[in-house]
């Protein structure tokens, strides 16, 4: 337990993760589906904070962006939309089947805490300002440096992963074309819709 | 002609094929033309063969294959054939007389509804019977003896309406499988120690097979055991009276003159086993005496002409296997020719008779048919005073050598001798009851019957006059020393074949003691002979003729004659001490069979719906327990990947 | 590689990545509303993103960082389908408890 409390990271660090759990918690205890969704928006503002306390400048303001502006707007909109009730009650002891999976679930937590807490790799240098270099014709000196966060990030992207990059959008256009239409109205001949 | 000899094998073959596939649209007459030249034109060849072969001569076998059968590493069994002195003799007997009667079933047959499937059922015989004389290896004699097994069952049951027809024909063929296992043994034994199945590999190996010598009177006796199944000896001949059941030249050709000789046929061929078997040999030889005897009497006390016939057979062919078992091997075949004659031509002036007189059968209501049936009535008397043993008749020849070689056997050969003479007397007796009860003394006959009572026709009545050609002079192939310097034709005949078997015995060291009677003592016995037909004859003439007497109506038989009517009673003694107990365990084993294996198999069945009853609960149809499942997945995955490496 | 990142060490930041995901995976099984079941699957994506960030900045490989910014569009666009399919079945059977949506049960 190394944290010098002194700098400022490590503290912050603490924070976010504080809070972070607390909320994910309350995510899934909460029974009012419109709080488990404001306090996943707030685990979700910690752990941008969290990643821009790891120096990942670009990631943080995605996941504002992303995550919190777009993503958890549309789940709010579904929630009114939906009007959805408050759950009568947590059934989590009555099934089983379920007794079991949280038997299961303790023990998958405690193996994968092993492996991050047993994790012991070498110590090495690493560079505080992130840089990016890509050789455009192998053997002659023509290569793209970039430094800075925003600027690797945007390079890699660009020029090692195109390619999941352009089948990325192609994602994204069939997933928009399938939400239409599954969430499509029927057509209007019934009056009742 | 020798290279033809395969359409021998090939004409009743296509003969049954063309006949059974075509029988329900064929012209009657066509059928019986090809179901007749399937049989004639083989004994044509067979003839022809025969000069060919030149078998006074000739001492080794013609071999020919037909087809290839069994290769099985090194078990190789063909369809292969083997044409020597023995085949040919057998093979003569059976197209010769085979086709004769296939003329005569297309007289008797006339108007009968399965006339095109009667000559269907004749041609396959003959063809089985065929491959079982001619094959030359045990296994292919095998294939023939089943095969005429099964067609004796088709034809007995030929009326397969009447249900005394059906029945008779499974008690013929499952009495006869209780032989064959016997015969299997005997194959299989033979394989073992020689190594092969064809004869002439057999023979040549046995020299030097001695641990085959060991057990040499076990192989015999094996052999024997097929044989009494198929040639009707004590105690399985309870088959043949009742296969009277099937039409006459059924009778005629399958228990007269081919099948019911095919034990007979199997002890020449296999001649070095049985020379060799002294104890076995001894066996067949009392057994044959004693069967000869006791069929003869029951003969005595039969009212159906068919039963008479039946049990004489029974009884001659006792005479064959006392022939055999005395090492008399030239008189047993000479008997099996002379009986083939005499007993078909019987077989057939029978059916004549009851063709006549409307399918009556019962000679209590025949009588003075010489009157009617002139033909019919000279024929019958020849082949009844051959059977008698009158000489110059066929019958006295071949009996008498018998009973002489019999006499001459070291040990109980007199004995066996004494009883083929009691034999004798009774078969003369009741032979010529026959003959007075049908065809002399008071008409018993039903009027509607005398009205139409006539001669039957020429295809009919020309077999009878060529049998009784051949029954009246075939004795006169092997005649006596002492009678004008004696004929010797088939000893001569036979010797390549049987000189094998002396072959062997001497490989093997076993010393036989010498037949020898006198000449004195030769002709006494021939006297002897003659005089105990006559006496039966005669008395046989008192009582029927002179006296006039009749058999009682079936309750009329009292005592001692009611239990010789009854067949003394075998057949029941079969069914209750036998039989039943057979059933009965059968029934057990069946209910037991339904009970466990049944069970068990069911009950596989119903583990598995029990499984799947109890999986199918895993499919909630909840999603919430999907997702549960495919975590527990995922950590299985893990854990393994974890612990043992990836 | 550093196991010190701007001062945390590297099992901090894994430690919290896996309690997120345990807390994702409990909310999949035990909630019977399909919206909250869903934005558990959004947490446990989250945890995942955290733990590729962590390692992209101890092994110096921005690869990591790419990873997380496909990620983040690949859970948009669930949640687009998602959400429109939760919408399908409230259509339906007016209900999203998970539970109750049960035509397939034996």
């Amino acid at each position: 337990m190394e944290l010098e409390l002194s700098n400022p990271q490590p503290l912050l660090f603490l924070i976010f993760a504080g809070v972070c759990l607390g909320s994910s918690l309350s995510v899934i205890l909460q029974k009012n589906p419109v709080i488990s969704a404001v306090s996943l928006v707030l685990s979700f503002f910690a752990l941008a904070g969290i990643y821009a306390v790891m120096n990942a400048i670009f990631i943080a303001t995605m996941q504002v962006l992303v995550y919190t502006g777009a993503i958890m707007v549309l789940v709010i909109f579904v929630i009114m939309l939906l009007s959805l009730r408050e759950e009568t009650n947590l059934e989590i002891w009555r099934n089983p089947v379920k007794q079991v999976g949280i038997v299961f679930l303790v023990v998958l937590y405690g193996f994968l805490l092993m492996a991050a807490v047993n994790y012991n790799p070498e110590i090495g240098n690493g560079a505080p300002v992130e840089s990016y270099s890509f050789m455009i014709q192998e053997g002659q000196n023509k290569g793209i440096e970039v430094t800075g966060n925003t600027a690797s990030v945007g390079a890699s992207t660009f020029l090692d992963y195109l390619l999941p990059f352009e089948l990325v959008s192609i994602l994204l256009t069939a997933a928009v074309i399938g939400a239409v239409v599954i969430a499509k109205r029927e057509k209007l001949n019934n009056p009742n819709t | 002609m020798l290279d033809l000899f395969f359409l021998v094998i090939l004409l009743p073959l296509l003969g049954f094929l063309v006949n059974g596939f075509l029988y329900r649209k064929m012209n009657h007459t066509l059928a019986a033309i090809i179901g007749i030249s399937a049989v004639a034109i083989p004994f044509f060849i067979t003839v022809a063969a025969l000069f060919q072969y030149d078998p006074m001569h000739a001492t080794k076998p013609y071999n020919f294959i037909l087809l290839e059968w069994i290769h099985a590493g090194s078990f190789k069994v063909n369809f292969a054939y083997q044409v020597d002195q023995l085949s040919l003799y057998m093979t003569l007997i059976i197209t010769g007389i085979g086709s004769l009667i296939h003329v005569y079933s297309m007289g008797y047959m006339h108007g009968d509804a399965g006339f095109n499937r009667f000559f269907v059922y004749l041609n396959l015989f003959i063809f089985s019977m065929l491959n079982l004389v001619l094959g030359d290896n045990l296994v292919l004699m095998f294939l023939g003896w089943e095969g005429v097994g099964v067609c004796s069952y088709l034809l007995i049951g030929f009326d397969y309406h009447k249900s005394s027809a059906a029945n008779a024909g499974m008690k013929a063929f499952i009495t006869n499988r209780i032989g064959d296992v016997g015969f299997a043994v005997g194959i299989f034994l033979t394989y073992w120690y020689t190594g092969s199945v064809v004869y002439t590999d057999v023979i040549s190996a046995l020299p030097n097979a001695i641990p085959f010598k060991e057990i040499i009177n076990w192989v015999a006796f094996a052999f024997f055991i097929g044989a009494i199944g198929k040639s009707a000896q004590i105690p399985l001949y309870v088959w043949l009276p009742d296969a009277m059941a099937g039409p006459t030249p059924v009778s005629a050709l399958i228990h007269a003159a081919t099948m019911v000789t095919a034990g007979v046929f199997m002890i020449a061929r296999l001649n070095p086993i049985f020379m060799a078997a002294e104890i076995a040999s001894d066996y067949i030889a009392i057994t044959g005496a004693v069967t000869a005897l006791f069929a003869a009497t029951i003969g005595l006390y039969q009212t159906d002409i068919k039963k008479v016939l039946a049990y004489s057979t029974v009884s001659q062919l006792g005479y064959m296997f006392l022939a055999m078992g005395v090492g008399a091997y030239t008189a047993g075949m000479f008997h099996l020719m002379t009986h083939a004659f005499f007993k078909a031509l019987m077989f057939l002036g029978s059916g004549s008779v009851i063709h006549a007189m409307h399918h009556e059968q019962d000679m209590r209501n025949m009588g003075n048919l010489k009157n009617y049936m002139k033909i019919t009535w000279i024929t019958f008397m020849i082949g009844t005073l051959a059977i008698a043993g009158i000489p110059p008749f066929s019958g006295f020849f071949s009996k008498d050598l018998i009973l002489e070689k019999a006499f001459g056997h070291h040990g109980i050969g007199p004995l066996l001798w004494g009883l083929g003479f009691l034999g004798a007397l009774t078969t003369a007796f009741y032979m010529f009851r026959l003959v007075f009860l049908t065809f002399y003394g008071k008409e018993r006959i039903d009027h509607h019957v005398k009205h139409h009572l006539h001669e039957s026709p020429l295809s009919i009545t020309f077999p009878l006059m060529v049998l009784a050609i051949g029954a009246a002079f075939a004795g006169l192939l092997q005649v006596p020393h002492v009678l004008f310097g004696g004929v010797h034709i088939l000893d001569d005949f036979f010797k390549p074949i049987f000189s094998q078997g002396e072959v062997v015995v001497q490989a093997w060291g076993i010393t036989k003691e010498p037949h020898h009677i006198s000449e004195s003592t030769e002709i006494l016995l021939m006297v002897l002979s003659v005089g105990i037909a006559l006496t039966g004859i005669i008395l046989a003439r008192t009582f029927f003729i002179g006296k006039g007497l009749v058999p009682p109506a079936d309750e009329g038989f009292k005592g001692l004659p009611k239990v010789i009517y009854n067949k003394y009673f075998i057949d029941e003694i079969y069914q209750a001490y036998i039989l039943t107990p057979l059933i009965e365990i059968s029934d057990a084993l069946a209910d037991w069979d339904k009970k466990f294996i049944d069970g068990a198999v069911v009950g596989v069945g119903k583990l598995f719906l029990t499984l799947s009853d109890s999986f199918r609960r895993l499919q909630t149809g909840v999603v919430g327990d999907y997702a549960l499942y495919i975590v527990m997945g995922a950590f299985f995955v893990l854990y393994y990947v974890f612990f043992k490496g990836a | 590689m550093n196991t010190i990142i701007s001062g945390v060490p590297l099992t901090y930041y894994l430690t919290l990545a896996v309690i997120m995901f345990a807390t994702g995976v409990l909310g999949v099984l035990l909630r019977r509303n399909a919206v909250v079941i869903f934005m558990s699957v959004e947490l446990m994506l989250n945890s995942v993103n955290l733990v590729f960030i962590s390692f992209s900045k101890a092994m110096g490989n921005i690869g990591g960082e790419v990873i997380v910014f496909f990620v983040m569009a690949i859970a948009a666009a669930e949640a687009a389908v998602g959400l429109a399919i939760v919408i399908a079945i409230h259509r339906h059977k007016k209900t999203v408890f998970v539970d109750e949506i049960n035509l397939l049960k034996w």
